[in-house]
């Protein structure tokens, strides 16, 4: 099987994504587009560079390498499922949820403790720290927290 | 040694205080019971700015006359529109108001289609204070007259450098007017905000300063100031004329007072109307202003809509000639 | 000074401005710590206890409290690797190297020594030198501020630590994520999409957390390797450290200079100061392959340079009311609010209360090490928690930190979003250090340029006004230095020295 080059998939990426920033100063006045149209002319320049410098000089080194995808596929998931349940359930239901579980996955390879204890841990862990940040940032330091669509 | 002991306890206690209020909505309620739990004052911009001297001066009053707390909240960006943004999206009970600056409020949606809100979402409640924007040369200048400084741009347009806060603001606005009504050509240059204007000026970098009444009178040892907004004298600058006096029919300044969002109850309106315009009638408050050189307004809720009007007509005529 | 000197005593033992004092250094670093938190907003809570307060105790605390401010952002950049402030930017390069290896102690006592050591050397510049450096602060207009942000963009040839490609690309990045928003002369709104959040542009203390700290915490879990060392146990390192670092007076003169310089810019922070001190310490070092491995020389620049600043942006404020920093304009707010108008003329018209202040400002740098130097043995603890409670917990203060900077929910789900693309392009080589450079110097580049332009098309002469005034020069000419230097460095190594005195005679001319 062909390994995917990442060097050049990302070279296009950027070359694509200069060539958006140019067109979007269209429209706008001088004082405006000279700044990001020239930064955005330099950025298409390094991009090809990169580009032709990763087509001669094909290393075929995988992206993530040594390390546990999975874990970092949860973790990723997580962050945004994080972010959709502050949205829903409020801030502090949502890290208490978040923190909760993350703390419980992350003991999987413990192997050696009970799953009691595991979710011990992870349900005191997520109330405390969630419990004691939310009344620090709340009513000391007064940061209206969202409270989420249903609460 | 009270007044320390005073605000140690402050200090300490205050925040267990503000800990133990409650937050909870209270849903709907007539209008004759408000205010029934605290209020948010929200500042578009950064905090110890004009605005916030403004409200901090003003939280003490509130809350005695509607007896209830104020929070001030700052929502700081995009020169105002986060906040204006916020505000106009907020539930209309009256327990949310935001600081509001004219020209800002007008020129913004004028000059950008994204803003995130329209003009006519906001609802003033009362406008209070005003700096007049004043202009300025540098005490060394050739300059010694508002006709001199309309002289030197004809001989040669477009050389004469103006300092000023902004890009579409009031010192951007009132440039742009005084600009059609001499018919002259000057050259703008925007800074980020009042100070690094003023910097600007003072370090010889542009030769006319267009600044506000405030900064004009912390700094009036170093410059001449050749005309000020105001509508009448400006009483802590009583030397220098105003516009009209000198036969340019204009006034300039920064307007600010407080909005709600559309939709508000007209009692919650009211209440909040007088309360604000009754701290402009506690002794000491108006002299004060002066000293820091504002100038007190008292237009109430009606007044202040039809201002905002009148200025955003005479405002869309202005940017339109510009785009 | 002097005839005044009994007022200040008198106001400096009372017990409560001493209290005051000491619960303000102690309440910033708190505040410091926790990312998303900054001085400046620490400062803005302080605000209203101030009204209640006289004007001595009001400024003393708030003095204490940006102090502690500044300081406790290296915390969480060497526990974390997150900039508690985005002063703590460049403490992030070695500090957190250095906690890796578990020499988190080391980082945090050499944090606390250097930031006092620049904090009191600031203090003192103010309390001497403010008339005299005052009317420096006006000689910076636009075209300077273009040539700073160069001579800051100079510094991706340092960070880049793999390929400078990589790092230059980087750089573009971020100076093209620096003009979402308003334009800054221009006036018109740039790359918003749609979303009127996005008009004030990206918040720069949320970026710096999504590209700092995720991909750390996504690595510290991901790795398969053992994640963190226990800590090494060591007697005597506050004294060998306190000896080591006090045995580079130049090192530390040089980097109090440039925080001190870049504090009296309005405009340019702690974070361009911490930044430009950095690169200077990697330039002048004999041993420039060991700095961003964990170098205690490059938490000692960053961390010196970024307190002296503090007492540099005062400068301006006290000597012509002009607010060098954020922090600062709340302080000037503070002062108005107390009937005390800051303006030319505040040194001759309240002597006392500015002496009063300075004096307790250079006091209170010294508590602040006092207090670091204390917690650093107690807090370097944190990090030998096991990761199922660290990863989470970490995540959790930066979403918290992200939407408490200005209560926007579109801000967390940019920290999400942008700290995913950081991991990513983290592993495919891109640091994000330079990223993070072009966006914090690209708005004042564009500011600086647009602002020339305007200024020259009005005097007739672009070319005359950003060549010819002379800290422009001076700034050109060290942007040139700091860019052929390292080429020039590579050269050297494969000629021999004949040729070598030809290129300093080439350089030179």
């Amino acid at each position: 099987m062909q390994k995917v080059n990442y060097d050049i998939v990302t070279s296009i990426i950027f070359i694509i994504i200069s060539i958006i920033t140019i067109l979007e100063t269209r429209g706008l006045s001088k004082i405006s587009y000279i700044f990001p149209r020239t930064i955005g002319v330099i950025f298409l320049l390094l991009s090809f560079m990169y580009l032709i410098l990763s087509i001669i000089k094909r290393d075929n080194k995988k992206l993530f390498g040594n390390i546990d995808k999975q874990k970092v596929l949860i973790m990723s998931i997580g962050m945004i499922g994080y972010f959709i349940s502050i949205s829903l359930f409020g801030f502090l239901i949502a890290s208490i949820l978040y923190i909760g579980l993350i703390t419980w996955y992350l003991q999987k390879d413990q192997k050696e403790k009970s799953h009691k204890s595991k979710i011990l841990r992870a349900v005191l862990c997520s109330i405390i720290v969630s419990v004691s940040f939310f009344i620090l940032f709340q009513y000391v330091f007064l940061v209206p927290l969202p409270t989420g669509l249903l609460g | 040694m009270l007044r320390k002991i005073y605000a140690i306890v402050m200090l300490v206690c205050g925040l267990f205080i503000l800990a133990s209020c409650s937050t909870s909505a209270g849903g709907s309620e007539a209008p004759e019971d408000f205010p029934s739990k605290s209020i948010t004052y929200s500042l578009p911009f950064d905090p110890g700015g004009q605005s916030d001297v403004e409200a901090r001066r003003q939280q003490p009053y509130l809350e005695e006359y509607l007896g209830e707390k104020i929070v001030i909240q700052y929502k700081p960006g995009g020169g105002g529109s986060v906040g204006w943004s916020e505000l106009t999206n907020k539930d209309p009970d009256g327990y949310f108001f935001s600081g509001i600056n004219i020209p800002h409020i007008i020129l913004q949606p004028l000059a950008n289609d994204d803003t995130g809100y329209k003009t006519e979402d906001i609802v003033p409640v009362a406008i209070f204070q005003a700096t007049p924007i004043g202009i300025a040369v540098s005490k060394d200048s050739d300059i010694n007259s508002l006709e001199d400084l309309v002289n030197k741009a004809k001989e040669s347009p477009g050389t004469v450098t103006v300092s000023g806060s902004g890009t579409y603001t009031g010192h951007h606005i009132a440039f742009l007017q005084f600009q059609d009504i001499a018919d002259i050509k000057m050259q703008y240059v925007p800074f980020d905000g009042a100070s690094p204007s003023v910097q600007a000026f003072l370090g010889g970098n542009t030769e006319v300063l267009l600044g506000n009444s405030s900064d004009l009178l912390k700094y009036k040892d170093d410059m001449k100031i050749l005309a000020i907004g105001s509508e009448k004298t400006f009483k802590p600058l009583s030397d220098v004329p105003t516009f009209k006096e000198l036969g340019y029919d204009m006034t300039a300044g920064i307007d600010r007072g407080v909005a709600v969002p559309p939709g508000t109850n007209p009692e919650v309106i009211e209440i909040l109307e007088k309360a604000f315009l009754k701290i402009l009638d506690e002794p000491g408050v108006q002299d004060k202003m002066y000293e820091e050189g504002f100038e007190p307004k008292t237009m109430g809720h009606k007044e202040s809509l039809e201002y905002i009007e009148t200025k955003t007509e005479q405002y869309s005529r202005i940017i339109e000639n510009v785009q | 000074m002097f005839e005044v000197f009994p007022d200040i005593i008198s106001s400096l033992i009372e017990p409560i401005n001493i209290l005051l004092l000491c619960v303000g250094v102690l309440a910033g670093i708190i505040v410091g710590a926790l990312p998303g938190l900054t001085a400046t907003m620490a400062l803005a809570l302080l605000l209203p206890f101030t009204f209640a307060m006289e004007a001595d105790s009001s400024l003393i605390t708030m003095g204490g409290l940006y102090i502690g401010g500044i300081y406790g952002g290296c915390i969480s950049a060497i526990l974390i690797n997150t900039p508690g402030t985005p002063s703590a930017i460049a403490t992030t390069f070695d500090g957190y190297p250095l906690a890796k290896k578990g020499k988190a102690s080391h980082a945090l006592i050499t944090a606390s020594i250097s930031s006092g050591i620049g904090g009191v050397i600031g203090g003192l510049t103010l309390l001497f030198l403010t008339p005299v450096l005052a009317g420096w602060a006006l000689n910076f207009g636009p075209p300077e501020y273009f040539w700073v942000a160069l001579l800051g963009l100079a510094m991706i040839a340092t960070l880049s630590a793999g390929s400078m490609l990589k790092g230059l690309i980087g750089g573009c990045i971020g100076l093209l994520l620096g003009t979402i928003g308003i334009s800054p002369v221009g006036g018109e709104s740039r790359f918003t999409f749609g979303f009127p959040e996005l008009q004030s542009g990206l918040e720069l203390i949320g970026i710096l957390i999504a590209f700092f700290c995720i991909p750390e915490v996504i690595s510290m879990i991901g790795n398969k390797a053992k994640s963190q060392k226990s800590l090494n146990k060591e007697k005597g390192i506050v004294k060998n450290l306190f000896f080591y670092i006090i045995k580079k007076p130049i090192f530390i003169i040089r980097s109090s200079f440039i925080g001190i310089i870049t504090g009296i810019i309005p405009g340019a922070g702690g974070n361009v100061a911490a930044l430009l001190s950095y690169d200077a310490a990697v330039r002048f070092s004999k041993d420039k392959k060991s700095f961003g491995k964990g170098k205690i020389e490059g938490v000692m620049a960053a961390e010196t340079s970024n307190n002296a600043e503090v007492g540099g942006s005062l400068v301006p404020l006290l000597s012509l009311g002009i607010p060098g920093a954020p922090p600062a304009a709340i302080i000037l707010g503070a002062l108005m609010m107390q009937g005390i108008t800051p303006g030319p003329n505040l040194m001759a018209e309240q002597p006392s209360l500015v002496y009063t202040f300075l004096v307790s400002f250079v006091i209170a740098n010294v508590v602040m090490m006092i207090f670091g130097l204390m917690g650093s043995r107690y807090i370097g603890k944190v990090l030998s928690l096991p990761v199922y409670y660290l990863a989470p917990s970490i995540m959790f203060l930066t979403i918290i930190g992200a939407y408490a900077i200005r209560n926007n929910l579109l801000d967390v789900a940019m920290l999400i979003g942008f700290g995913l693309l950081a991991y990513v392009l983290k592993n495919a080589g891109f640091d994000p250090a330079p990223i993070v450079l072009g966006l914090i110097l690209g708005p004042i580049a564009e500011r600086g340029l647009a602002q020339s332009i305007l200024m020259g098309e009005a005097s007739g002469g672009i070319f005359t006004l950003f060549f010819t005034r002379p800290i422009s020069v001076v700034l050109i000419i060290l942007c040139f230095l700091s860019i052929l230097l390292p080429l020039l460095g590579t050269i050297f190594k494969s000629k021999d020295k004949t040729e070598k005195e030809e290129d300093k005679i080439e350089m030179e001319a």
